[in-house]
């Protein structure tokens, strides 16, 4: 047919189906929205678990504080990832190898190709941006920003395992801020972003963040304890540790299984699909399938456990730790690992997770949760193997490939610079302002009658009310205020 | 060692079908299935061939002596009248608490520890 006549035809058939057109077009937007919406929903069950999690690990004293505790992360790293945060994601990816920090001040009309391509991403970022609020020209900024809070606060609520019991609320809830809406964030938008300096020059491949997040929390957490110093009577004069059992094991472990769930969720996430795409691809635009993810983390969550089980010789807390070091240790690479190495991968790194927390208990250091051994062992190991069992993959016509080299550089960016030096640095400060552990009194007391000012089993003669009526009556009683540390 | 199947870019965006690593190496495909093959084996070998824990448990602790001590002598007045914080207990109650009280009493028979470097922390 003559091309003017295609020409009408065409014309005639679009004016016919106009709407129909638009409403296809609208649905596109609206599954991308849903999608992440429902997905975001989702990863709060992370925070349920964590809530069980830490409530059980804790001792009867302190359950409702370490559950407020832990509550609050939701405020606070909420709120400033809207303030700043999701500001600082959208403009850090370039600085400092490939352009300077994006913000109001920011000539993007004059800036460089790179510059000017994220200026309707920085634009949006601000608090006072149309985009955050009901905007029926933008469904996707909101739902965006409430993904990447939920990764926020997942973040941070790996810290707030590790302090409990001796950490004051105030002082952990600023460093909560630091790591959950500026380090980590940092971490994402160098290693976990399609401009990201990490990925473009150096090959960085990061799909389910396992530096990204747990490596940063991870070793935050670390120079955080440090700092904080072990609960009282965790260590004998001796140096040796002393097992301060969690007062509801059956509770922390239905903690974490809700944050098993709460996972496939978090990794969901991690597929982007927008409304102009034809396929899925990971926040790099490389190629992938969201029915992988779900081989993948069952079977990753499968191995974990087998490995920690058999290395802890069936101890609960470490086994079902195992299936969570499990899934971090083969998040790195998990949009394009077989299904047997992902099994392979999740065996060895929960396999070593006991020997890590205990080699980190030997060290003086109390981690009452073993975040240390699956977040900061497994983000690790997960940021660095994929430089081996993922080498060779194409990143972007100009990129550099998967390399182990580029993962090395990561995982240290990660870990120390992102993670350690800040969380170390930032507990420093607040030592020093009396700001970061509750007095001794207190923590014997426990946080729930001192914060609180009330017990969490009112009508239960627990184990450490019961101790403390003994040592009013008997008027001595060594170190712990535990019981079950003085039984032992 | 290069694991992906794609040397381009171009070819692995474009590319339809298998896209995981080593997916044009069917031998390494098969010794990883045998190798994952084997964690699956190890799970059912190790919870089978796990030995019970209940020989750990028949000898008594000194701790557990203290306890049987304190139940059969220890009863520390005044704790008959202990009441929770927030409403009346019954006497059951009451009882019980003395007992658990009377096991603190056990182990503060235990001698003070000597204070060493976590001191802080004891």
């Amino acid at each position: 047919m003559p091309t003017e006549a295609q020409q009408l035809l065409d014309t005639l058939v679009e004016s016919k189906f106009a709407e129909s057109i638009e409403g296809l077009k609208f649905l596109g937007t609206f599954v991308s929205e849903s999608f992440y919406y429902w997905a975001s929903v989702f990863m709060l069950i992370i925070h349920v678990g964590f809530l069980a999690y830490e409530g059980g690990a804790s001792r009867t004293k302190n359950v409702l504080a370490t559950m407020l505790k832990n509550l609050l992360t939701l405020a606070s790293v909420g709120l400033a990832f809207f303030f700043f945060g999701w500001w600082i994601y959208n403009a850090f990816p370039l600085f400092p190898v490939t352009g300077p920090i994006l913000g109001p001040w920011t000539d993007f009309e004059n800036a460089s190709d790179n510059v000017k391509g994220l200026k309707a991403l920085v634009e949006a970022s601000y608090p006072w941006s149309e985009a955050l609020g009901p905007n029926t020209a933008d469904n996707l900024t909101g739902v965006f920003w409430f993904a990447f809070s939920l990764f926020a606060m997942t973040t941070a609520s790996i810290l707030s395992g590790a302090l409990i019991e001796r950490v004051k609320i105030g002082g952990y809830l600023i460093l909560s801020v630091i790591l959950g809406s500026i380090t980590w964030v940092i971490a994402a938008a160098w290693g976990w972003s399609a401009s990201g300096w990490l990925v473009t020059n150096f090959g960085y491949h990061d799909f389910g963040c396992a530096g990204v997040v747990h490596g940063v929390a991870g070793f935050f957490a670390l120079g955080v304890l440090l700092n904080l110093g072990p609960r009282i009577g965790k260590f004998d004069e001796n140096g040796k540790p002393r097992a301060i059992l969690p007062h509801n094991l059956p509770l922390t472990m239905v903690g974490l299984l809700l944050i098993f769930v709460g996972f496939y969720a978090f990794l969901a996430a991690c597929v982007i699909f927008l409304p102009s795409y034809k396929v899925e691809t990971t926040i790099y635009n490389t190629p992938m399938t969201l029915a992988s993810i779900g081989v993948s983390t069952t079977l990753s969550l499968a191995a974990g456990l087998v490995g920690a089980y058999i290395s802890s010789k069936a101890e609960p807390f470490m086994t079902i730790s195992g299936g969570l070091t499990g899934i971090i240790c083969a998040a790195g690479a998990m949009d394009v690992y077989h299904p047997a190495i992902v099994i392979i991968l999740a065996f060895i790194g929960s396999f070593l997770m006991p020997k890590v927390i205990y080699w980190v208990e030997s060290l003086g250091i109390d981690d009452p949760v073993g975040a240390l051994g699956v977040h900061a062992w497994g983000g690790l190991f997960g940021s660095v193997v994929t430089g081996i069992a993922a080498a060779g993959y194409p990143q972007g016509e100009t990129y550099p490939a998967i390399n182990l080299g580029g993962q090395l550089l990561g995982a240290f960016l990660c870990t120390i610079v992102l993670g350690f030096i800040p969380g170390y640095v930032c507990s420093l400060i607040l030592k020093q302002l009396g700001l970061l552990r509750v007095s001794r009194e207190e923590e014997m007391a426990g946080l729930d009658l001192s914060d609180l000012g009330m017990i969490g089993y009112p009508e239960y003669a627990t184990v450490s009310f019961v101790a403390e009526q003994a040592k009013q009556s008997s008027g001595e009683m060594s170190g712990s205020g535990n019981l079950a540390t003085e039984l032992e | 060692m290069s694991t992906s199947p794609f040397s381009s870019f171009k070819e692995y965006v474009e590319a339809k079908g298998a896209i995981y690593t080593f997916a044009n190496n069917s031998t390494a495909i098969t010794i990883l299935l045998i190798l994952s093959l084997l964690v699956f084996l190890g799970l059912l070998v190790f919870s089978c061939l796990m030995k019970s824990r209940l020989s750990e448990q028949q000898t008594p602790s000194p701790n557990l002596v203290a306890m049987s001590v304190a139940l059969l002598t220890g009863f520390l007045p005044g704790l008959g009248d202990w009441q929770p914080p927030r409403r009346q207990e019954g006497l059951a109650q009451g009882a019980i608490a003395t007992v658990l009280a009377s096991i603190g009493l056990g182990s503060a028979l235990k001698k003070r520890r000597r204070w060493r470097k976590y001191s802080r922390y004891l």
